[in-house]
Parts: structure tokens; sequence; C-alpha cells
């Protein structure tokens, strides 16, 4: 398995091929200096070059293989909900709304060290002060369902 | 050390409370006390929707006449800033509301300019909104530092005709009513370089540092900035003189230029909103917009108030449509 | 001086009743809101802003620039504690301020930064009321090109501070500058790199860069271990104090970044990570073992943090001086100004001087009380490290959600903070280092927006930038500062070796 480091560098390049790309089709030269094109075009031909010589690097070097660095277990499953409650929130709320995804969410993440009792209790606790910080004090106008909440 | 901490940390929250109690009051307008009318719109909060940041001048304008919208209606009026893509996005957001008169938002020219740049790629027009009523009418001003070279416009254009592209303008961005003013010049054969900033106050920076020779401002802010000494007024682009600015002369009448430049803002619901609520919305912005207390703090802030009714204020802005595309080549 | 009895005059306004209120609250109300992240002092400070139609001008304004300072410190406490930085002025602090709190010092840390924010503060007040209006006129000969090279110069800065790592330092820079370039072109107004995404056309947030970068990241890198186990990995909270060795390099460092920040806050137009950026180099550069900074050195975080203060309060002079803000969130305060009747500008302290010093008096109040409330809760923030993750995470997590989705009410920006959060995860276990990318994406907006203005000034002429005395000095300044730091850092042993930053 490769290091990540040539994977992050790979990355890079692509990220900056890409917006390179774009920037080709735009002006390069407007009428008293740069376009919008010229900057993007030089910082992310950098960017693409210097990625490239480290992704070489990279593969030269024994660096620590992705397998490795990857969590395990117990931590792999912490960081995998983190993620996954996350993503879950930002899906359901426009429908369900803000109170509902988030007890979920919150559920989610207290559960990885709560008895899911607690969890539960602790979630809606939760939601219901940051719903009135947020709603009431700070009138921050929440994703909200049909029902207000 | 403990037991201070204890204390501060109430002392913090007592004080904490108190502001969101005071918040809270301050928030929340009185209960409704009119009693129900024929349509009993409006019987819940309005929503005002307005698509700059907050503390800018659109936003306390339209602040301004929010609290009076309230007062004339019974039901609390509430700002929602939704900043983004040049007010795009607020527009959006109130266009998809549903058009029961409970959203509405401020409405202005970028509106125009954003969706005939073919670039924008943009999905409404003027047909896709109701227009209410237009508040404020805002004429752009041109000044120089008091030291400036340029004692009077019509040396001034008789320069910039000499010499295109020599004289330098700050704007308070890309294809404000202050740049596409200097593109109608230019056709006319008077070309400057327009420096485009991000707002009015780093265009006024720029030119009181003496980095550019013009700044194009509304006519209030330069009223004020000339109230201070650190601007001279030049001229006014419009077709009569201002109230701000009664000893400046217009563009018009010094050099013969028929190029004017103003911000038109008012207020505007979704498409199809219903007649019943459009009916009372109309009437009531008809009725605090002629309100001289509501006029003379406007001006305090050197906006000047320009009512006109839903027919005048759309047929207004089809006006400047037609004139943007021809100006712009949209 | 006739200036000392206006002042006294003011304190006198001040400390009246409603008035010693009014700042508490405001003071009070923008530590909470510079604490939750997302919410800035320019959200808080247009929060209130209805609130205080009803009231005096001189108690408005009072409050809002309570605000104004309370979440500047606010910034901070979450840069110490979770390595995410409030607003870009808190933004070094995370790079030893954290590193302290880790190491069971976050009290020393705050206690370190409520102090040299005071000080900092006021000196950036006492210069204003000194030698306020002469000093402004001078800072309006800034103009673009001036910023441009000021730009230029912070990003030199940036390239010596990688240290070793300096590949991989390049590479997160150009990322973030790449990430500035995403949104409305400044001169042209054409839109960039936004994929048909109406919400990208502003830009990426900082918000959703900085809280997802930093701390979604290290959220995630911690959630790998047992939840449990923060609690015991923090060493006990040792006493809020700096060591006794400690206190003479602090306070130098305070003095110096109270120069530093006062001198850029004159400018109408920087931006706040410039004096961060620099009196954190300055003090690496002059301490004795710099191999400390980024490991919990004090100096690295007494020296941005006073800077930062004081280039708030010295930013407040163009605003009572010549009526410009030189941010946002002054801008908001002008706004207050303008609604109750002022009018900023240079006859401001004459036409009104109750009003004017009545603002300043409440502002050594303000500052005063900061420092009293914050030095022994310092302590009690402190404690906030030792919290099992269990409980935090989950916390900190749906607050950062809440205060990205608070920018612009927009779950775009939540979404947008998990890719970075994603993306920073895997940048940090590759060695990649993550301040370069956010200092280049807040330099970067205005490098390309001052060159553009620049360049028009100059009808295209490149030179124009050497033609003029200031400008031309900072870039040559700005050019040895890379030579230099690209030439040291060859000479050391190779380009690889873990990143400081």
């Amino acid at each position: 398995m490769k290091s990540l480091e040539v994977y992050i560098s790979g990355f890079f390049i692509l990220f900056g091929a890409i917006i390179f790309q774009l920037a080709s089709s735009m002006k390069y030269y407007g009428e008293y200096g740069p376009g919008p094109g010229l900057l993007p075009l030089w910082i992310s031909g950098m960017m693409v070059v210097l990625a490239a010589v480290n992704l070489v690097a990279a593969l030269k070097k024994n660096g620590k293989s992705l397998a490795d660095i990857l969590p395990k277990g117990t931590g792999l499953i912490n960081v995998l909900s983190c993620v996954g409650a996350y993503a879950l929130f930002i899906v359901t709320v426009p429908y369900l709304g803000f109170t509902i995804s988030s007890i979920a969410m919150l559920f989610i993440l207290f559960s990885r060290g709560y008895t899911w009792r607690r969890g539960l209790c602790l979630s809606i606790l939760v939601t219901g002060i940051l719903f009135f910080v947020f709603g009431s004090v700070l009138t921050v106008p929440l994703p909200v369902n049909e029902f207000g909440w | 050390m403990k037991t201070t901490a204890k204390k501060m940390f109430c002392v913090l929250l007592v004080s904490f409370l108190l502001g969101i109690v005071l918040t809270g009051c301050g928030g929340q307008a009185p209960a409704a006390k009119k009693p129900v009318a024929e349509s009993n719109y409006p019987n819940k909060p309005i929503t005002l929707i307005v698509p700059y940041s907050a503390g800018g001048s659109s936003d306390v304008g339209a602040r301004l006449a929010a609290k009076r919208l309230e007062k004339e209606l019974g039901q609390p009026v509430v700002v929602e800033n939704v900043t983004g893509a040049a007010g795009w996005i607020g527009w959006t957001k109130m266009a998809k509301s549903k058009p029961d008169g409970y959203t509405l938002s401020l409405l202005n020219m970028t509106f125009i300019t954003s969706y005939l740049n073919p670039e924008n790629k943009r999905d409404m027009n003027l047909d896709s909104l109701t227009l209410l009523a237009n508040h404020v009418w805002d004429v752009t001003a041109w000044a120089v530092r008091p030291d400036s070279p340029y004692k009077n416009i019509k040396d001034l254009m008789e320069y910039v005709k000499a010499n295109p592209g020599k004289v330098t303008v700050a704007t308070s961005g890309v294809y404000t009513q202050h740049h596409i003013a200097l593109i109608a010049l230019e056709k006319l054969g008077y070309k400057m370089r327009a420096v485009h900033t991000t707002g009015v106050s780093e265009a006024l920076t720029t030119a009181m540092g003496g980095h550019v020779d013009i700044v194009s401002m509304g006519a209030g802010d330069i009223r004020n900035a000339a109230k201070e000494g650190t601007m001279r007024p030049l001229v006014v682009l419009d077709k009569q003189r201002s109230k701000f600015l009664p000893d400046v002369p217009t563009l018009s009448e010094s050099a013969g230029l028929d190029v004017n430049a103003f911000a038109l803002r008012g207020f505007a619901s979704p498409g199809n909103t219903d007649p019943a609520a459009v009916k009372r919305l109309e009437a009531a912005f008809k009725k605090i917009l002629a309100d001289p207390e509501h006029i003379a703090e406007m001006e305090k802030m050197g906006l000047e108030i320009h009512y006109m009714d839903s027919k005048d204020y759309k047929a207004f802005m089809k006006d400047v449509e037609v004139n943007l595309k021809k100006t712009m080549g949209w | 001086m006739e200036s000392f009895g206006y002042l006294l005059h003011g304190f006198e306004t001040a400390c009246s009743g409603w008035n010693l209120l009014y700042s508490l609250v405001g003071v009070s109300f923008g530590m909470f809101v510079g604490v939750l992240p997302g919410l800035g002092p320019t959200a808080g400070t247009a929060l209130l802003l209805p609130l205080t139609f009803g009231m005096q001008p001189v108690s408005a304004v009072i409050m809002l620039s309570g605000i104004y300072y309370g979440a500047m410190y606010g910034g901070t406490i979450t840069s110490v504690l979770i390595n995410v930085p409030g607003e870009s002025a808190s933004l070094i602090t995370c790079m030893d301020g954290y590193p302290m709190a880790r190491q069971g010092r976050a009290g020393t840390a705050l206690g370190v930064a409520a102090i040299g924010s005071f000080i900092g503060g006021m000196i950036a007040l006492a210069i204003l009321i000194l030698v306020g209006p002469i000093v402004a006129s001078q800072a309006l000969k800034f103009g673009p090109p001036e910023y441009f090279a000021l730009v230029v110069v912070g990003l030199s800065l940036l390239i010596g501070l990688m240290g070793k790592s300096l590949l991989r330092g390049l590479i997160a820079a150009l990322f973030g500058l790449t990430l500035a370039f995403v949104g409305m072109d400044p001169l042209t107004g054409s839109i960039r790199f936004a994929f048909g995404q109406e919400n990208l056309e502003d830009g990426i947030e900082f918000v959703s860069l900085a809280m997802g970068l930093f701390g979604l990241s290290e959220i995630f890198m911690t959630a790998e271990e047992n939840l449990n186990a923060q609690a015991a990995e923090i060493p006990k909270i040792q006493n809020m104090m700096p060591r006794r060795e400690e206190w003479g390099p602090s306070l130098k460092a305070i003095l110096r970044g109270s120069g530093i920040g006062v001198l850029l806050g004159l400018v109408p137009g920087t931006n706040s990570v410039i004096p961060t950026i620099l009196s954190y180099s300055i003090e690496k550069k002059i301490a004795a073992d710099p191999s400390r900074f980024g490991k919990g050195a004090i100096e690295g975080v007494a020296g941005p943090e006073t800077a930062n203060n004081a280039y708030a309060g010295a930013a407040l002079i163009p605003l009572f001086t010549l009526g410009i803000p030189s941010s946002p969130s002054i801008a908001v305060l002008l706004g207050a100004f303008i609604m109750h009747g002022l009018t900023p500008g240079p006859t401001l302290m004459q036409r009104n001087p109750e009003f004017v010093w009545g603002v300043i008096a409440s502002m050594f109040i303000g500052n005063a009380m900061l420092l009293v409330m914050n030095l022994p809760m310092a302590n009690m923030w402190a404690q906030l490290t030792r919290v099992p993750f269990k409980i935090m995470l989950p916390n900190i997590m749906i607050i950062m959600i809440l205060g990205a989705y608070s920018i612009n009410n927009s779950l775009f920006d939540v979404g947008m903070m998990l890719v970075f959060g994603i993306l920073g995860y895997f940048m940090k276990k590759a060695q990649f280092p993550l301040g370069p990318v956010l200092l280049t994406f807040v330099l970067g907006k205005i490098l390309e927006s001052s060159l553009m203005k620049s360049l028009t000034i100059f009808n295209g002429n490149f030179l124009g930038f050497f033609q003029r005395p200031i400008s031309a000095t900072l870039l040559i300044i700005a050019i040895t500062i890379i030579v230099v730091s690209i030439y040291l850092g060859s000479k050391d042993k190779g380009i690889e070796g873990d990143s400081e930053i």
C-alpha cells in the first residue's frame, strides 16, 4: 500500500490540474492588468509542480502506509460515527427539521460513550438548550420543519 | 482563587442573562392589537429579507422602514440578512417562499444587472416578482479631494475628453450604478479608469488618500463627507440638483451630458403573492413612506425617500432594464 | 492638554449607572458570541444594533464597542481550548496556545492573553487620545499598492515560519491561495470556480474552512482514541500565572506586540492576520530557543494576542478621526453612529466631544472589565479541557455546525465544513501543515484585489510599485525575507522533516 503522503500529493495534483484547466479558459490579461485567469493559472500550476515533486519524493521514501495510518477497532468506529452522524444531520435537516436531526446526531455521538438511555436524555437536553440559545436569544433562523421545531 | 472565579462567573452569568432579556425584549414587538379585518392578513410575523450585511446603509434603511411597517400592520416585521452572490441568494430565498405575503425582501437595481449579465446564468427576472413600492432614491455624485486640481466639472470633462483613460475614479463595486455610468460616459467619448473597491467606505478612503482622482458615491454620503471637509463635491449625475447638495451642478447642466446614475431600493414579494396581502402591503407602504418622521430619519442618514406605487415602480424598473441593455450591450 | 479634561468628563459619562451596565452587557455578550464558533463580532454587533435604537447615542455605542472587544477575546478562548480560531485574528494563537492547553497550561495561556490584550488595548487607546488625528491622516497614505506590499510581507514571513517542511508548507500555502480565488473576481465581477453553485459565488467562508480544517480534523483525530481518555491525558491544571522565568519574555513580547498592532491598526483596510503573523515571527526570531515555538512557548501567545487587541483598538482611530471603518465589525459601529445622527469624520471630536470622549472612556473601562472578568475565569475555562471527551465531542460538533450554519443561514457552509474536516484529517496524518492554508486564504483575497486595483491605478505599469516610497520599501523587505528564509531553510538538513505549523 502506498503511503498516505502519496495519496495526498496526488489529491493536490488533481485539484491543481482542475483549477489550472478552468483558469486557462478565463481571460489572462484584462485592460490594465491581470485578468481573472492569470493568478489562478500560475498558482495552480506551481501547486501541481510542487505536489508532483513531493509525490516522487514520497514514493521513494518508505513512509507509513495508508493501512497503518487509519485507526482500528473502536477508534475507527468513533471516527466513522462522527462523520456519519454529521452527514446524517445535513441530509435529514431539510425534511425533519433541526430538532429531530440534532437529537439523532447527538444520540449517535453520545452513545459512543454513554448508555443509550443516558445518551438519549443528553441529546434531548442539549438540543433544547441550543434551540433556545440560537433560535430565541440569537434569533438565528434555524432550519426548522413544518411544525416549527 | 476558586471563589473569586465563582463570583466572577456569577457576575458574567447575570449580565449575560440581562443581555438575553434585553435582546428578547427588543427583538419582539408588542403583540398585535388590531382586530381581525376582512382578510385577516397579517395575523403572524412577517419576514423582511435584506440581501446585504447588517449595518450597511441598505440594511439600516430597511430596518427603519420595518419598524414603521410593524406599527402600521400590527405584526412584528423581522429583518433577516441573507447575504451572498451580490444579493441573489437573498432574492432567491424570497422568491421561493410561499406567496402568502409573509415574506418580503428589499429589492434594488443590482437585481436587474445580475440577471441581464449573460455570464451569470440567472433564472429569474422582474416578472418573477411582485413589486410593492419603491423606498429610496439614491442619486450618484462625484467628489474630489479639496486640494484636487479639478476645480469644476466642466474643466474635468474637457480634460477627460482630451486625455482618455487618464483620470481614475473609485467605485463601490463592479457593475454598480457608478460603474455603469462610467461605461455610458465612455461610449460618449469620455473615457476614465474605474478602480473598483468592495464598498463605499473603501472607495472613500482610496480617494481621500489621493490614490485615485475621483470618488463616485451616493449624494447623501458625499454630503456627509463635505460637511466634514474631507472631500469637495464636484457634480451630481441626475437631471436635477440633489437636495443634499443644492450648490452642486448636475452633469447635464454643466457639461451637457445626459448620463444619470442612481440607486433605487424598494420592496418586493414573490410573484403571484396573495392579492389581499398585496393590497394591504401597498397601502401600508404608501402611508409610512409619506410619514414626515420617517422621511426625516432617512434624510439624517443621507437617504432620500422617493415613493413609487407598485405600478410606477415596475414601469420604472422596466425602463431601467431597457437602458441597461442598451448601455452594456447585453 | 484639554483632551485630558474632556477625558475626565468622559469617564464621568461612562461611569454613570446605565452606561456601566451597558458596557458590561456588551462585553459579556461579545465574549459569548466570540466563544461560539461561527458567530463573530460583526454578527453579534448587528444583533444588538436594533436594540440600541431607543438608547442615547453614547450608551448605544458603549454597548456595541463592548461587544467588539469581548468578541475578540472570546475567539481566543476557542483557539486555546479546542484549536479552532474564532476569527482570523486568533489563528496564530492556536499555534502555541493549543499546545499549552494540552500540557495543562490552558489557564496560563488564557491569563497571559488577557493581560496582553488589556495592555495592548490600553496602549492603542492612549495613542488614539494623544495623537489620533495626526496619525490617522498619515495613514491615509496607504493605498492599494501599499496594501499589496503589506500582504506580500505577510506572505514572506509565512515562508520564514515554515521551517523544515518547506515543500509541504508551500503546497499548503498554494492550496490556500487557490481556495481564495473561488468566487467573484473583485475587478471584473466574473464568477470563478463556483461550479454552478450560487453559494460559492462569494467564495468559501473563512469560518467553514477554519472550523473544518482545524477543528473537525482535530475532533476526528481525538476520536480515534478511547473517548474516556481525555481527562487522563492532560496533567493537572497548573497555576494560572506564567512561571517566574516566563514573566520577562512575556512582558517584552507584549510590548512589542502592542507596537506592531497599533502601527498596523492605523492603516485602514489591512487584515488582523498581518500583525499577528508579524508578532509571532519576530518573537520566534528573537527568542533564545526558537524550537520551543509550536510546542507551547508563552511568547507565541502573549505577542500575537496583544498585537491583535492593539490592532483592534487602533483600528478605531480611523473611525473616530476620519469616519472610515477598517473592518466589517467597525462598519457596523459606523452604522450605529449614523443611525443616531452622528456623522463620523475629522470634526466629530470637535462637534460632539461628550460623545466621543464618553465612548473612549468606556473603552478603557471595557478593557478593564474584560481583564477583571477573565483573569480569575481563565482557570475555569481551562477546566473545560479536563472534561471527558465523550461529553465534549458531541457538544462541540453540534455547536460548530450551528456556528457554520449561522454565518449565512445556509446548510451549504455546514457541508463545506465537513469536506474540509475530512481533508484536514488526512492532511494532518500525512504531515501536511494546515496553518499556511488558512493564512494564505485570508491574505490571498486582499492580495489579488489590491494587485488589480494597483495595476489599474498604475495603468498596467508594474514598476509603479517601486515608484512609491512606502510600497517600494515594503516590497524590498519582503523579497529580502523570502530570499533569506529559503537560503537558511535549505542549509538545514534538507527539506523533509516534521512541520512546525
